[in-house]
């Protein structure tokens, strides 16, 4: 009776996510708070999940009568979430020696929230994404929120809130506004339709495609629609920073580049050019904006935010029908990206500590000298966001805005790069700080913690090993987008 | 005169039929109430009005009606007037799906003893009854005063934690039955051990206690708890806004009862009631008796309660909804399930 | 089916008639006095002392969100309840499934002392 209905398989590697998350909160609740078995357990859950979706790789599935599709996409969405989300655990540890407790929650929230990333990445219908995303940004929210006791945290994470919800409604309103046209919320489904009347796209789906993008543009805080997120990304505890500027981030953008680079991508619609504009301005604002921040969370809140810019000129006019490069460039983008940012909060979080903040650009100064190890990293992340080679930022920005020149957008491609000039600008700032100025601030001297030394070193050898040899991500980001259509 | 007509008509009449018989029920069910309950403490009761007290019931309607009615100065004018409202109407909406008997036939015309027989029945019943929450809120927080809004917000919140174990609790019986049809449901008790009783006795008890918390009766008069509360959220009304929320409770207890009946003791239905088939009229009044009768026990086991069993505290009365009712009515589900199975 | 709701439509309207009507009668026949104090707030007769607009507990905040959420569980299961026998075994477990996931919210409240009154 229900065969082709419902599938295991499908659903594997977000099960197996999910179920970690339940024992995780389960075990929290019946161990004496602070007990290390917590995020340990859900660390090897989460790499039971990685195993189970790498393992997975070549497989294609469709699943609940054309609700969800699981295939390379997906599978490489979720090794991004996955390693992001572990990343993240081994960098809350020691920020937890730092700075007190995480309450227990916290642990299952990071897998809960990537249980929703993952419905994402493998949605192939509005209504699945937009449950995914109500997943993934409540369990966001919470997290935002968890230093309790600061006024401007509550303050960052009430902004947050309000605006997602705000956002989840334009995309339930587009939502509607879509099914009111094509009478059909399959992704699939809707490809046909936009192809089939590219001449006469209804009113309706023009305006639900508008408000897609704007609830879409909300979470991944696209100018003008970024105003929550620097308040946000600095009221939340720094690893959680650093969760959501990538995971959240690349779950927005699996979500986007199934509609935008590909269900909606014709020039037919009013939409693509407001994406133009989107790009532009998210560039602009984003990069001179955080030339003004002497806070460094706040400086790479606005950095996102330019990044963001250049991830939408990839996707702006990319036909997927002529070239995969315009897919591919952000997939590939998007790994380079969590790298680096991952890694410049980890630096953050070790040298974050005790009463002290230590979070602007003066505690900065003088590092090379107390920990030139701590310092190279973050000069190897901070040249690569800046992209310059031999990073994998270099390849991230050379894909995206190659792919923006080919489908014919050179102009914005420029623009790009001339704000990416701006971008070095307060990149480098942070290695002068680090290596040519005497400290300003004597150090309070702080315990080293080898989990998040070895990961640090890992993100900084991967973020110099692609950029010397891009070639298989780039394969790999090549089959992804791919296995799309 | 069309058939349509006819039909509505029939229809109108039904509901006129009806909501006094429940008009009238709601009275007596007072008098009975205090008869009984002098009974058992020992006392003599109203026995004053008319033969044994019988027209007591007119008496207080009559006193209501000539009291003064007013709103208090710092009342919110509106959420005041409309509660009483709130909480009467639906009580009586209730008996919209009730069915009391089987089908009436009169010459060529069916008339089914049931106002309306909707596909969504005992969702009708359930949703309607989930109303009575508004009204009890509307008049805590409208009257303004501090013991209306204690009364008002430990009403709703001691309602809306029975209201998931009900919900819960009847979720089995429509797993047994297949269907939330009201007729169909009665349809099916046939027979003495046909009835649902026998086949979700754990759903059952659920039912009855999550009942006496729905209808504020004690042990869970929490609400109105006179000793602290004065009279919880109507402390302010007076006269016949008063007495709404009085029968709307009277209704309320008589509707929950009949509901009961209906969907675990075989409705109308009775072992042997089927030889009068043959009869229609016949039949279909001794399937009402049956019903009134049933009923009656039922209202009867409430007063019994009242004067039995002392009230909860309200940490005692959260503590079994949310961890002994709950996690039961959840069982419930498990096992029907299993049965059915197997 | 459109009868049933005319029905009930009609239901509606004979039973706030007669709210109505009983709440006019005492505009009509009831007393008429503008006694001193009959308009205050009662405070057991002593005059009023503090606002009534005060702090409530957090706790029926809390009890009301927790209701939502097995409210809404209750939802879902109505029609799973009404098709069970035809959706047989695998039904079963996907419901096993879903009441399993709400348990262990269930367990997870109860631990954190959601539903304690103290």
């Amino acid at each position: 009776m229900f065969e082709g209905l419902y599938s295991w398989s499908a659903v594997a590697p977000a099960l197996v996510v999910l179920a970690t998350a339940l024992v995780v909160m389960m075990t929290d609740l019946f161990v004496e708070p602070g007990n290390r078995i917590v995020p340990w357990l859900t660390i090897a859950g989460l790499f039971a999940g990685l195993v189970v979706s790498i393992s997975m790789w070549g497989t294609e599935e469709v699943a609940f009568s054309g609700a969800w599709k699981i295939g390379a996409f997906s599978i490489y969405f979720y090794c991004i979430f996955i390693v992001a989300a572990i990343i993240t655990i081994f960098f809350s540890m020691s920020h937890e020696e730092r700075r007190g407790r995480f309450p227990g929650e916290y642990w299952s929230l990071i897998p809960f929230s990537v249980v929703g990333m993952m419905v994402m990445a493998s949605a192939a219908d509005l209504i699945t994404l937009i449950i995914g995303l109500e997943t993934m940004s409540l369990c966001a929210y919470v997290m935002v929120g968890l230093n309790r006791g600061d006024k401007r945290s509550s303050e960052g994470a009430l902004k947050y809130f309000l605006l997602g919800a705000f956002a989840s409604a334009f995309l339930l309103y587009g939502t509607a506004f879509i099914y009111g046209s094509v009478i059909t919320t399959r992704f699939a489904e809707i490809t046909v339709f936009v192809s089939a009347h590219s001449n006469a796209i209804p009113f309706n789906l023009q305006v639900g495609a508008i408000l897609l993008l704007v609830g879409l543009g909300f979470k991944v805080a696209a100018v003008p629609f970024h105003m929550w997120a620097p308040d946000a990304y600095q009221a939340a505890p720094t690893p959680v920073t650093g969760f959501m500027a990538t995971a959240i981030k690349a779950a927005g953008f699996a979500a986007i580049v199934k509609i935008f680079g590909l269900m909606l991508a014709t020039s037919a619609l009013v939409l693509q050019d407001l994406i133009w504009w989107l790009a532009l301005l998210s560039m602009i604002v984003g990069n001179f904006a955080a030339v003004m921040q002497m806070n460094l969370k706040r400086m790479l809140a606005y950095s996102s935010i330019a990044h963001v810019g250049y991830l939408l000129t990839a996707i702006v006019g990319s036909d997927p029908g002529v070239s995969l490069q315009g897919g591919t460039g952000v997939l590939f983008y998007l790994v380079s990206y969590a790298l680096m940012t991952l890694g410049a909060f980890g630096v953050l979080i070790i040298i974050g500590g005790g009463e002290d903040r230590r979070e602007t650009l003066v505690d900065m100064t003088g590092l090379a000298s107390k920990s030139p190890g701590l310092a190279l990293a973050m000069t190897i992340f901070m040249v690569s966001m800046s992209g310059i080679p031999p990073t994998i930022g270099f390849f991230g920005k050379f894909y995206v805005f190659g792919a923006a020149v080919q489908s014919g957008y050179t102009g914005l491609a420029v623009i790009g790069i001339l704000t990416s000039v701006v971008g070095v600008f307060y990149y480098l700032r942070v290695v002068v700080n680090m290596y040519m100025k005497p400290a300003e601030k004597s150090f309070v001297p702080w315990r080293r913690s080898r989990i998040s030394d070895i990961t640090l070193g890992v993100l900084a050898a991967a973020v110099l090993y692609i950029g010397i040899f891009p070639q298989s991500l780039l394969d790999l980001a090549r089959s992804a987008f791919k296995s799309l259509f | 005169m069309n058939q349509t007509t006819l039909t509505l008509l029939i229809d109108a009449g039904k509901i006129a039929v009806i909501l006094g018989c429940t008009m009238g029920a709601v009275a007596y069910t007072t008098f009975a109430e205090r008869r009984f309950a002098a009974f058992m403490q020992n006392r003599i009761g109203p026995n004053r009005a008319g033969p044994w007290g019988l027209l007591q019931p007119l008496a207080d309607g009559f006193k209501f009606m000539f009291k003064e009615d007013f709103v208090p100065e710092f009342a919110d004018r509106f959420l005041y007037r409309l509660a009483p409202i709130v909480a009467f109407v639906p009580a009586l909406l209730l008996v919209g799906v009730l069915p009391f008997g089987p089908d009436l036939v009169i010459g060529s015309q069916v008339i089914p003893l049931q106002i309306a027989d909707p596909n969504f029945g005992v969702l009708y019943f359930l949703a309607i009854a989930s109303f009575g929450v508004y009204g009890v809120i509307m008049a805590g927080w409208g009257s303004n005063n501090k013991y209306s809004i204690a009364g008002g917000l430990r009403a709703s919140a001691m309602m809306i934690s029975y209201e998931v174990s009900m919900g819960l609790a009847v979720v089995g019986l429509i797993m047994m039955a297949g269907t939330v049809h009201m007729s169909t449901i009665v349809g099916q008790q046939d027979g003495f051990f046909g009835w649902f009783i026998w086949k979700q006795p754990l759903g059952f008890l659920i039912f009855v206690v999550t009942t006496f918390a729905e209808t504020h009766r004690v042990p869970f008069d929490l609400p109105e708890a006179e000793q602290e509360l004065v009279g919880g959220y109507n402390t302010e009304y007076g006269s016949m806004q008063l007495g709404l929320f009085q029968m709307g409770e009277y209704a309320h207890l008589i509707t929950a009862s009949a509901l009961m009946v209906a969907l675990y003791l075989g409705g109308w239905q009775f072992p042997g009631l089927n030889l009068l088939e043959n009869s229609p009229i016949l039949y279909a009044l001794a399937g009402l008796t049956v019903m009134a009768v049933k009923v009656f026990f039922i209202i009867f086991v409430f007063i019994w309660v009242r004067w039995t069993i002392p009230r909860f505290r309200y940490d005692q009365l959260m503590r079994l909804g949310w961890k002994v009712l709950l996690p039961l009515a959840l069982l419930n589900i498990l096992v029907t399930a299993l049965v059915i199975l197997i | 089916m459109s009868h049933d709701l005319i029905v009930l439509g009609l239901l509606v309207l004979f039973s706030l008639a007669l709210g109505a009507l009983l709440l006019a009668i005492p505009r009509l026949l009831g007393a008429r006095s503008s006694q001193k104090g009959l308009l205050d707030i009662f405070e057991c007769g002593v005059p009023l002392r503090d606002g009534t607009q005060r702090r409530m507990q957090v706790r029926f905040y809390l009890i009301a969100i927790i209701f939502i959420v097995f409210d809404v569980e209750a939802v879902f299961l109505f029609p799973w309840a009404v098709l069970f026998r035809r959706l047989g075994m695998f039904g079963f477990i996907e419901m096993l499934f879903f009441i399993a996931v709400l348990a262990l919210g269930l367990v997870y409240v109860w631990r954190k002392g959601g539903l304690e009154w103290d």
